[in-house]
């Protein structure tokens, strides 16, 4: 039997020499005992169960694209950031001088605004002529669910869902398409706030709005997925019947609403 | 250097950093200042995931769940690589680290406190042609799963750790907080203790 110090040292070194695909090769002067563990040993390395190829594969696709989101995300950071500090490069470092900028700055913005609010004669602007009042402000959508009563629709909204009916328990898959119908640029508070309200009216479940804006072009859409669990506020499970998903009160920057064209009514069926 | 405002952000930045100190960890194989974040990953990754899963299915009985408990770690890793320091532990150390409050934490949600080391007649990986060989090699493997259980929790965790994720001593007496010649002594005890009981219940 080899002495304690020399297994210490020997067996983990065999063992290594094992589960690095060597065999028969072992330390000199060993007894027989010592063999059998380390033959023993050959044994465990055997019988170990390996990943498969294909999810070996398929894990490294998904996280190798996580990883590239998450470099496009800084890379877009880097940018904006460098931007600012570009910006930020032109401000003179001498006070006098930063002073002098600050003025100039705050004089052209007000020239803006001033030159923007005064009134001009439909013979200067071959328009109907600039508003010399604000537009009046689209009074806020009432608490209670239900589409906003805005001015005129802004963003028209289709609803699909699969799987209808869904079964107790299923969870129900609803698929919104936002699209900006306006003629200029809208920023869309994303995803919008959505009310589950079952057929009586009465709202089950709310989903408050997210706290991204989506900046959508002139007849540019985007598309939401929302997955409800059939559960109310409260965690409960909601009974069978009938179910739609209507949008919660939220502002448009424009103070423009949605106009639902396509929704959907979701059956949940014992 | 500057560093983002997330946490995403300062794991990339870290990743490239990391890429120049990864020679330290991965063998034979030196990270450059070249090297891009994703093929670093990728690295690490073909390097441990495959010990990470062998480590996972010791302990735990059932494929799919092996399969989603190194999702989990894998994807941990990903999150929380800007707080690992590559001066204060190897990768090896701090995938590990990951790897098994994974699994506790699994045990912890799912109530159960078995390890199952071995696979299951279900699951056999090799291309067996008989159904009688792979019968024995299953009884064979409930044998092997007996006898890690015999063992004691300590002795069960330095198997694990050497022939699943291949550490050396040194690691295993890191990570265990035990001496490197300690661990030498526990790990042939432990193997032998399991080619005896191995033994007898082939002689029963």
């Amino acid at each position: 039997m080899p002495d304690k110090r020399n297994v210490e040292e020997e067996f983990p070194r065999d063992v290594e020499r094992l589960l690095a695909g060597e065999r028969g090769k072992r330390g000199e002067g060993k007894d027989a005992d010592y063999e059998s563990v380390v033959a023993f040993a050959g044994r465990l390395v055997e019988y170990r169960i390996q990943p498969s190829p294909a999810f070996q594969e398929v894990l490294k696709k998904r996280l190798l694209s996580r990883l590239a989101e998450q470099e496009a995300q800084v890379e877009r950071r880097d940018e904006r950031t460098s931007v600012w500090q570009r910006i930020a490069g032109l401000v003179p470092g001498n006070p006098a001088w930063r002073a002098a900028a600050v003025t100039v700055a705050v004089a052209i913005v007000l020239a803006v605004v001033f030159w923007q609010t005064t009134p001009r004669t439909a013979k200067d602007t071959g328009q109907a002529g600039i508003m010399s009042t604000p537009a009046p402000s689209v009074a806020p959508a009432p608490a209670a669910p239900g589409l906003k009563a805005a001015a005129g629709p802004s963003v028209e909204v289709r609803e699909s869902a699969a799987n209808t009916p869904f079964g107790l328990g299923q969870p129900v898959v609803v698929q919104f398409s936002f699209t900006n119908v306006t003629p200029g640029v809208l920023g869309l508070p994303f995803p919008p706030p959505l009310n589950v309200v079952s057929a009586k009216g009465e709202t089950v479940r709310s989903f408050p709005q997210g706290l991204d804006t989506r900046t959508l072009g002139s007849g540019e859409s985007v598309t939401y997925t929302l997955a409800w669990d059939q559960r109310d506020d409260k965690g409960k499970s909601v009974p069978p019947g009938d179910y739609s998903v209507q949008l919660g009160s939220t502002r448009l920057q424009d103070g423009g609403g949605f106009r639902v064209v396509q929704p959907v009514t979701i059956t949940i069926t014992p | 250097m500057r560093y983002g405002s997330t946490l995403a952000e300062y794991a990339i930045r870290r990743l490239t950093l990391w890429s120049v100190a990864a020679g330290r960890t991965g063998p034979g194989k030196a990270g450059g200042e070249d090297e891009r974040p994703g093929e670093t990953f990728a690295r690490l990754y073909d390097e441990f995931m495959p010990k990470v899963f062998r480590y996972i299915r010791f302990r735990v009985n059932d494929e799919r769940v092996t399969e989603d408990l190194t999702s989990a770690v894998f994807e941990k890793g990903l999150v929380n690589f800007s707080r690992y320091n590559a001066d204060r532990a190897a990768f090896s150390t701090w995938i590990f680290t990951i790897t098994r409050n994974v699994v506790i934490d699994h045990y912890r949600t799912a109530g159960r406190k078995r390890n199952v080391p071995l696979d299951e007649a279900a699951e056999l990986p090799s291309k067996d042609p008989s159904t009688e060989e792979a019968a024995e090699k299953s009884a064979e493997r409930e044998r092997l799963r007996m006898c890690i259980e015999s063992l004691s929790r300590e002795e069960q965790e330095i198997i694990r750790l050497k022939f699943a994720g291949e550490f050396n001593n040194r690691e295993i007496a890191k990570i265990l907080g035990l001496s490197e010649s300690n661990v030498g002594t526990k790990l042939f005890r432990a193997v032998r203790k399991m080619r005896d009981k191995f033994q007898e219940s082939w002689d029963a």
